[in-house]
């Protein structure tokens, strides 16, 4: 490989790996907020995630998020087989679900569980990739606070979003 | 060395008689349990595939397994024979014989009901075993060169409440004895059907679905026998799961077994479509029917018990969730308001 094309290459696989990697797989203070400015009626959020590396940054979400008058519970699933009732476990008891950006988590059969249980529930969801939008999600934000929601689920719970909601990119066929 | 090697084995063997007895007292326990008393289907669904190749077309495979007769021998554990109100021939949904799963092999034993589900002549047969576990085992047919290939796949749940100590070893156990049976049986197909043992090497493969259920609990001013009659209108039924359903054939009453109801929504309707097939009808105390609502596999059933002057009734709706791809957005938006709607509808018919 010549020392040009290694000059260009090496930067640009970095730049690759930074970029995917600063996707957020756990509630930052920004987006934190930029949940609570679209959904100003959310109160409790849940936070599952599974990694047992992640349970400070998680618990650090849950201190940041009281700050903004969110109750924010980390929820972690040790096993695929606990993901069907530590959801049931949160019903009647959360406004919100957040997904950490979990390999578990984001198997297809798993989002599609959790995200149909979040729709019967009513809960808002915020989900770790676009492409759950597809599952049924309901929004998603991007590292810079740009949220992209999803058109038929916000109908489908019959909310709209408030006009200070700012920029906001609509998944699916119809808009609101 | 040696002085440790005889107590050391006489040990091992105690455990191992011990481990017999409990396991065969843990086994009769399930099978006698009374599921009414809990209605929480495990959310995994484990799965056993199995296929291999007959030398025979599909229509005499199909013939044959469709004898009651002979498909009970895909069941090795009960060799009592045929009940006087068993099927002749699984012919069409509903159509059903008794059988008691496991039949004591392996230590399991679990009575109950096999019923057909359903049916595509030569092609697919579907059945489902209801008792304190449950089955549903389809097989499929299709042509292949010098004969068919025939594929079984069953699936089976435990009840959510078995998945508790001490009953979780049979999970597993009932796990490598499912995929032994259907092994077994597709080995011994040609013996059976009197066709050349095949050659071709069978395939087998596990899987597991996850299985979504909601819950609704009330009570009703009205009697069990009154609220009984109100359910098994087969509008009820229909309304309750799809409200802009038109009916499209079915008995006027979904109470036994034979009962079946079809229904449609408009073209332009987010409304489900679907099938219902009663599996079990204890008049008055339980309907459990088998449901396919465009093209999600799953059921409902209903329990009643007198509460005072009126009754309650316990309803419980489940389903098989796409394990791969998404559910297209109107598919998703109707089971997510499936169980408001239904509850909704369940007050207004049992007030």
């Amino acid at each position: 490989m010549t020392r040009r094309l290694k000059s260009v290459l090496l930067p640009a696989l970095l730049a690759a790996v930074l970029v995917q990697a600063a996707v957020p797989a756990r509630p930052s203070p920004a987006l934190l907020a930029r949940l609570h400015q679209l959904f100003p009626a959310v109160r409790t959020v849940a936070l599952l995630y599974t990694d047992p590396g992640s349970e400070a940054a998680a618990q650090q979400a849950q201190a940041e998020a009281a700050k903004l008058g969110l109750t924010l519970t980390p929820v972690r699933i040790a096993k695929f087989e606990a993901i069907p009732p530590t959801v049931r476990s949160l019903f009647g008891k959360i406004d919100a679900l957040w997904l950490a950006d979990d390999p578990m988590l984001v198997q297809p059969d798993a989002l599609n569980y959790t995200l149909l249980n979040a729709a019967q529930q009513r809960w808002i969801t915020v989900v770790p990739r676009e492409e759950a939008l597809r599952r049924g999600g309901l929004l998603y934000l991007e590292p810079d606070g740009a949220a992209v929601v999803n058109a038929g689920v916000l109908k489908l719970l019959k909310l709209t979003l408030p006009e200070n909601a700012g920029p906001v990119r609509f998944f699916g066929e119809t808009q609101p | 060395m040696k002085k440790l090697l005889l107590p050391a084995t006489l040990l091992a063997l105690l455990s191992l008689a011990g481990s017999a007895c409990l396991n065969k007292k843990l086994a009769r326990d399930i099978g006698a349990l009374d599921v009414s008393q809990g209605l929480n289907p495990n959310a995994i669904l484990k799965g056993v595939e199995v296929s291999g190749f007959l030398a025979a077309p599909p229509e005499q495979v199909f013939a044959w397994c469709t004898k009651t007769a002979n498909f009970r021998k895909f069941f090795p554990g009960d060799r009592r024979g045929m009940r006087p109100d068993d099927s002749p021939t699984l012919a069409a949904p509903g159509d059903s014989f008794a059988l008691i799963m496991g039949g004591n092999a392996g230590g399991i034993s679990v009575p109950g009901r096999m019923v057909v589900t359903q049916i595509e002549p030569n092609r697919s047969l579907e059945v489902f075993f209801v008792g304190t576990l449950w089955v549903r085992a389809t097989f499929f047919l299709e042509p292949a060169p010098g004969g068919s290939r025939i594929t079984f796949r069953s699936m089976y749940q435990w009840p959510e409440t078995l998945q508790q100590p001490p009953y979780q070893m049979f999970d597993q156990a009932f796990d490598n004895f499912a995929a032994w049976v259907w092994k077994h049986n597709l080995t011994k197909l040609p013996q059976w059907m009197g066709l050349p043992a095949s050659r071709e090497k069978i395939e087998t493969g596990r899987f597991s679905v996850l299985c979504n259920s909601n819950r609704i609990e009330q009570f009703s001013a009205l009697p069990v026998d009154a609220a009984w009659e109100k359910l098994t209108r087969r509008d009820s039924l229909a309304l309750a799961l799809a409200p802009a359903a038109a009916l499209t054939a079915g008995d006027e009453r979904l109470d036994a077994l034979h009962k079946t109801l079809t229904f449609q929504a408009p073209a332009d309707s987010p409304s489900l479509t679907g099938t219902a097939v009663v599996v079990q009808a204890l008049p008055s105390q339980r309907l459990h029917a088998s449901l396919e609502l465009s093209g999600i596999r799953g059921g409902i059933i209903v329990l009643l018990t007198p509460h005072g002057a009126g009754s309650r009734i316990e309803t419980l709706l489940y389903y098989e969730l796409p394990s791969d791809e998404a559910m297209p957005p109107e598919l998703f938006a109707a089971f997510a308001a499936l169980p408001a709607e239904l509850e909704a509808f369940l007050a207004r018919l049992l007030p």
